[in-house]
């Protein structure tokens, strides 16, 4: 298939035209100045040349803060583009009103690219927290929020270098900046400054069940595409919730751990008992191929709960990966969660150890 | 002479500014599943076509997420049983 016409404006004619523009717009003025000399072609001075460097450097157009973003809504989503001065969000947009101020929303970031202009992308979900402005008044016009912080939960994606995956934090604001990794100890601290705000994610993530889910594991959960209000799971503890995860992930959704747990907590509930088993794998699957070697490892977590988890592999390597990626989410080690998903992708070349 | 350094000219700043707007190859395999579904919903938007002279400075930077993920749709047989399925 043909590529499509911007991205030959793109390609070929963009570059020329914004070259001719530089040219038309200074460059021929500093270079002016400069005596050619001769037989050794074209010479710029000092000043035309930090002219040139610094074009070249600050290539992206800067757009104005106040630019609106092109937000399209449908059903109650919104879906476009946002303009954050260098910068550019690209996906999904969603409503979110503040607690603190009565009448007062904002379109924030949802699911989506956000690219830099140094080419630098974080895709994946955001959240958004807003920051209590109750105390002083504000005549900001939005549409975009002027404060507060978004949680992303998905991959960087370097300009230049492999992707990481993990859970960023970054101010919201004319153009989020600082996207920094969020460790435990940040969470923690995160979600005593937004108690509320994290109590409601935590609701909408994973419903009644998630009341002894980490904040940190709240929005792991994201990072496997996974929402656990959806399975309906009644009552589950978090190791539990990390073992179920990790096998489903794992397995590349041949398992059904976590609608497993679901069925046993349901089963326990309907009995009128409370006892707790482990995650489960699915029950045997036929493997359709026979390069796989099939293995059930138990990770044993630090708070002495451990759980049984079937790995589907064809090299060592994928298999160390896949036991670390295990004990990680098992056992919610936030901090490794980074390590865990580079490990996998080198090893396995997927970042859920899928190969 | 003057004609002879403007091309000249054209083409070095043509390199400089083109440079850093190609998007490295990726691999979208290797992202997460919320930075999956991120990358579908963006190459999924209208934005990306009528918006498209807008975005130019950012447009290689997202297209390689876009002939990744096509790539990786290529890539995938359909008929794999066990297969997650991470886009609809």
């Amino acid at each position: 298939m043909p590529p499509p016409l911007h991205v030959h404006i793109r390609r070929v004619i963009g570059p020329a035209v914004l070259a001719l523009a530089l040219l038309a717009c200074g460059i021929e003025t500093a270079a002016a100045e400069q005596r050619p000399v001769a037989g050794a072609g074209l010479r710029l001075g000092a000043k035309a040349m930090d002219r040139l460097r610094a074009t070249a450097e600050d290539s992206a157009p800067v757009v104005d803060s106040y630019r609106k973003p092109d937000i399209r809504v449908s059903g109650g989503v919104g879906t476009g583009v946002a303009w954050l001065e260098t910068d550019v969000f690209l996906g999904r947009f969603k409503r979110v009103s503040s607690p603190f101020v009565p009448g007062m929303s904002f379109w924030t970031f949802d699911e989506g690219v956000y690219v830099t202009r140094q080419g630098d992308r974080y895709a994946g979900r955001f959240h958004y927290f807003y920051e209590d402005t109750s105390g002083y008044g504000s005549d900001w016009p939005g549409p975009l929020p002027y404060d507060g912080r978004y949680m992303l939960v998905g991959s960087h994606i370097p300009a230049d270098g492999p992707p990481a995956s993990g859970i960023w934090a970054v101010e919201a604001g004319s153009r989020p900046h600082g996207f920094t990794p969020a460790d435990q100890s940040y969470l923690a601290s995160f979600e005593q400054r937004y108690h509320g705000q994290v109590a409601r994610l935590r609701e909408a993530q994973a419903g009644s069940s998630g009341g002894g889910l980490s904040f940190g594991q709240v929005l792991a959960l994201g990072l496997g595409g996974l929402a656990l209000v959806a399975a309906d799971i009644p009552a589950v503890d978090a190791v539990e919730i990390g073992g179920a995860l990790a096998s489903d992930v794992l397995s590349g959704g041949q398992t059904s751990a976590l609608a497993g747990v679901a069925a046993q907590k349901r089963q326990a509930a309907a009995s009128g008992g409370q006892k707790a088993g482990a995650a489960r794998s699915g029950g045997a699957v036929t493997d359709p191929n026979a390069a796989y070697r099939r293995e059930t490892v138990r990770i044993s977590c630090p708070s002495g709960v451990s759980n049984s988890i079937p790995l589907s592999y064809r090299t060592q390597q994928c298999k160390s990966a896949m036991i670390f990626f295990a004990e990680t989410y098992a056992c919610n080690r936030i901090d490794d969660m980074q390590r865990a998903t580079a490990r996998c992708t080198s090893a396995c070349g997927n970042a859920q150890c899928r190969e | 002479m003057n004609a002879w350094r403007y091309r000249l000219c054209g083409l070095l700043l043509g390199g400089l500014l083109a440079g850093p707007a190609q998007g490295q190859t990726v691999n979208y395999d290797a992202l997460d599943a919320a930075a999956q579904s991120a990358v579908d919903a963006a190459c999924e938007s209208w934005a990306i076509d009528e918006k498209a002279p807008d975005l130019a400075h950012w447009m290689a930077s997202i297209e390689a997420l876009c002939d990744a993920r096509e790539q990786a749709d290529r890539r995938t047989p359909a008929a794999q049983p066990g297969t997650p399925e991470t886009r609809p």
